[in-house]
């Protein structure tokens, strides 16, 4: 099998692989507390990608039990299932994050790490 | 906020929405979708009537105390449901041994207690999607 | 009889779905206490049961294995939940006296609600067998854990829960990753099957393990605060209530290790891992951790700060005894957890107890602190004692078997590192100690600590604890032998 070949045949792990990069990259270097919230979401999108790739056939049929097709025609329905419950986790993530980015606004006034860490003075006295 | 033509097209389109998000938790058990998809689509009616017409209105027909028991009945009916498993069947969540009646395999009244588990995960998604948008704007 | 493991679940989330019906609001955590104790009860049972007749396998649904959930109750898991449950019984019990300066009125509902989820989530990563619920339980741990730092709404506590979740989020995505490429050469979540394919899909998908291996142990790393990966911890542990960095330290983290444990050795095996070399990670960031934590914790000036960064070292002995992968370094390491977990548990409860007694959480202010507040200051002695490693802890004990082990494997430049380290322990704690007796200011008379009775009670029972374990380990040292013949060894 040639280079192109490996590619077009793993196309979509490859496409997961590179989505996951840029949601770290995005992540790592902006400093803005809401860019990284986004990034965690590119990131999460693309592990339920990969996951869900990893069950999908081509031309595979909707996993609905009719007694017309044998199994190998369907897509195997369980990475789709758990990855419903990766969206469900993900969407509480970013609900839980956001209200903590809009709590951290309005006693800062900025969303940028660095100035907040700049302004948070390191006084000793903690509870 | 007093803009008509938003006004009478969330009113044109909420009893949409809400139907085919009743419709796709009622067919969990026989189509992709259930519990989780459906009661998104009906939290995402009742967000679009809290954008279109105001927090407010939104609070009105839908108070916080009624998503406080319904996001907490949802789950108390699966761990019910689950534990009535356990003492009837052996097996947290067993289905057969329930006695609910499992029917023909593509039927709506099919399953067992899957149509069941998806109609409480149904409510309680619905009103935690509303609880989190409020939670979003409310402001201290 | 065989199903009190779900039993034990149930009742966890049942307290957090009754918690905001209930009213006033104490009546939650007395709730909460009383299901902590009954399940630490039917752990115990369940230790019983398991050493006369064996493990227990809980399939959810009555599914085939493989098809559905399933729950592993073993010597291992139930070892860790009757610990837990019973250290964080203690805990709830300082919570109790602490809550009412601590924590604001209107928060008191959510406080017992997301400790219910906290101990649900905890409890089900220890007995589950199955690799995506244990990413979902991880999920639900980091964020209730998130949520009791930032329940104090000050500007600190969001800034710290938010970086936390960020970098938890992350850590979490990335243990899916590594599930997924598991799942992908496998074609199982379950545990035990995962492991018996696990031969056949290193040999023919080399990439595709090595990956995974990779990807769990960085999600893993993060969430345990391993060197590299510490920087949340300071300011989540510090920023957070007292009672609740008891909670992060001693449970949270503790379960974060099993799951570790458990993904090494029930998923991989410690053949996989010793064939990828993976072992030598581990000591390098061991050692390191070892070392600079213990160093960055001697430049703290706050008490609470230099706990969280000692966190950090001790971690470090951890992954060392882990890094062994033997029966010795298994049997060192989880010895070596229940006694960090009591006694940095007990240090942070020191540290909550000194603040509700309106001293500040600084080093300087601690001089002289032994006549204003003696019994908390005797504790804090104890749980500095043993944080060193002083004969007659439970500390000395833990350190004292992981040189045996290091020994047993001959690795003895190690246990060079650990005497170190311990002599760097000893460095920042005993001037805390001594400047807590040593009196600077004036003539104060010796005064009785101004402190709730359910927090002295229960610093009572862990300074108890503490010296029991340092003067006759062998109360807990056939259970831990059990756990560890339970994981494979």
């Amino acid at each position: 099998m040639s280079i192109l070949d490996i590619f077009v045949a793993n196309i979509h792990f490859i496409g997961a692989m590179i989505i996951f990069v840029i949601g770290l990259y995005m992540v790592i270097a902006h400093p803005n507390l809401f860019k990284r919230i986004i990034g965690i979401n590119v990131m999460s999108s693309a592990v339920f990608y990969f996951f869900v790739a990893i069950g999908a056939i081509a031309d595979g049929r909707v996993p609905i039990v009719d007694g017309t097709l044998t199994p190998a025609d369907y897509i195997n329905p369980v990475p789709s299932a758990l990855i419903l419950t990766g969206i469900v986790i993900s969407v509480s993530f970013t609900v839980y994050a956001l209200s903590l980015a809009i709590k951290i606004h309005q006693s800062y006034g900025t969303l940028d790490q660095e100035k907040i860490v700049e302004m948070s003075t390191r006084d000793d006295s903690y509870d | 906020m007093n803009n008509r033509l938003l006004h009478t097209i969330v009113k044109m389109l909420l009893p949409v929405i809400i139907v085919y998000g009743i419709f796709i938790v009622l067919h969990g058990h026989l189509t992709p979708g259930g519990g989780f998809s459906g009661g998104a689509i009906l939290g995402t009616a009742l967000v679009l009537y809290g954008l279109a017409f105001g927090q407010d209105a939104s609070l009105k027909i839908f108070p916080e105390s009624v998503s406080k028991y319904l996001e907490s009945g949802g789950v108390l009916a699966i761990v019910v449901i689950g534990l009535v498993g356990l003492f009837v069947g052996g097996y947290f969540l067993s289905n057969a041994a329930t006695g609910v009646p499992l029917g023909t395999p593509g039927d709506l009244l099919s399953g067992g207690i899957i149509p069941l588990l998806m109609i409480a995960i149904g409510l309680k998604v619905g009103s935690t999607l509303m609880t989190l948008f409020n939670a979003l704007l409310e402001d201290e | 009889m065989t199903s009190l493991a779900i039993i034990q679940l149930v009742l966890f989330l049942l307290v957090a779905l009754f918690s905001p019906f209930l009213t006033p609001p104490k009546r939650n955590q007395w709730l909460l206490l009383l299901v902590l104790i009954v399940n630490t009860g039917i752990s115990a049972v369940l230790l019983l049961h398991i050493e006369s007749s064996g493990p227990i396998t809980l399939l959810l649904g009555g599914h085939q294995r493989g098809l559905g959930i399933e729950l592993l109750i073993d010597a291992f898991s139930v070892l860790f939940t009757l610990f837990l449950g019973a250290l964080g019984s203690v805990v709830q019990i300082y919570a109790l006296g602490f809550m009412k300066t601590h924590i604001p009125k209107t928060q008191h509902t959510a406080y017992s609600g997301l400790m219910a989820i906290l101990f649900f989530a905890i409890f089900g990563l220890l007995y589950t067998n199955d690799l995506f619920n244990t990413y979902v339980l991880i999920e639900i741990l980091s964020i209730a854990t998130v949520a009791l730092i930032s329940i104090v709404r000050k500007k600190r506590n969001f800034m710290a829960a938010l970086r936390y979740l960020l970098i938890s989020e992350l850590a979490s995505l990335s243990v899916l990753f590594g599930i997924a490429l598991i799942y992908m050469v496998t074609g199982t979540l379950n545990m035990t099957l995962i492991y018996e394919a696990m031969p056949r899909a290193f040999a023919n998908y080399p990439i595709n393990v090595t990956l995974a291996l990779g990807f769990m142990g960085m999600g893993l790393a993060i969430k345990t605060a391993i060197f590299p990966f510490h920087e949340w911890l300071p300011d989540a542990y510090t920023s957070a209530p007292s009672s609740s960095s008891a909670i992060l330290s001693a449970l949270v983290s503790k379960a974060y290790m099993v799951v570790l444990i458990k993904i090494l050795f029930r998923v991989f095996g410690s053949a996989i891992i010793e064939q990828l070399g993976a072992q030598w990670v581990m000591i390098t960031l061991a050692a390191v951790a070892m070392i600079v934590g213990s160093l960055f914790a001697l430049g703290q000036t706050s008490f609470k700060r230099m706990l969280a960064y000692s966190s950090v070292a001790q971690v470090g002995y951890l992954l060392l005894a882990l890094s062994l992968l033997s029966r010795a370094g298994l049997e060192a390491m989880l010895f070596y957890m229940i006694s960090h977990a009591l006694i940095k548990g007990t240090l942070f409860l020191v540290a909550g107890s000194f603040s509700t007694q309106h001293i500040k959480d600084s080093l300087k202010a601690l001089s002289g602190v032994a006549y204003v507040a003696p019994f908390t200051a005797l504790v804090l002695g104890v749980g500095a004692f043993g944080m060193v490693g002083i004969p007659g802890t439970s500390g000395f004990i833990a350190k004292f078997h992981l040189a045996m082990a290091l020994g047993d494997a001959s690795r003895w430049g190690f246990v060079a590192l650990i005497m170190l380290s311990s002599i760097l322990n000893a460095i920042y704690f005993f001037p805390v100690i001594i400047n807590s007796i040593v009196k600077q200011t004036g003539t104060v008379p010796l005064k009785r600590d101004h402190l709730p009775i359910s927090m002295v009670l229960s610093m009572s029972v862990l300074l108890i604890a503490i010296v029991t374990l340092g003067f006759s380990p062998s109360l807990v040292l056939p259970y831990i032998e059990a756990a560890v013949t339970a994981i494979g060894f």
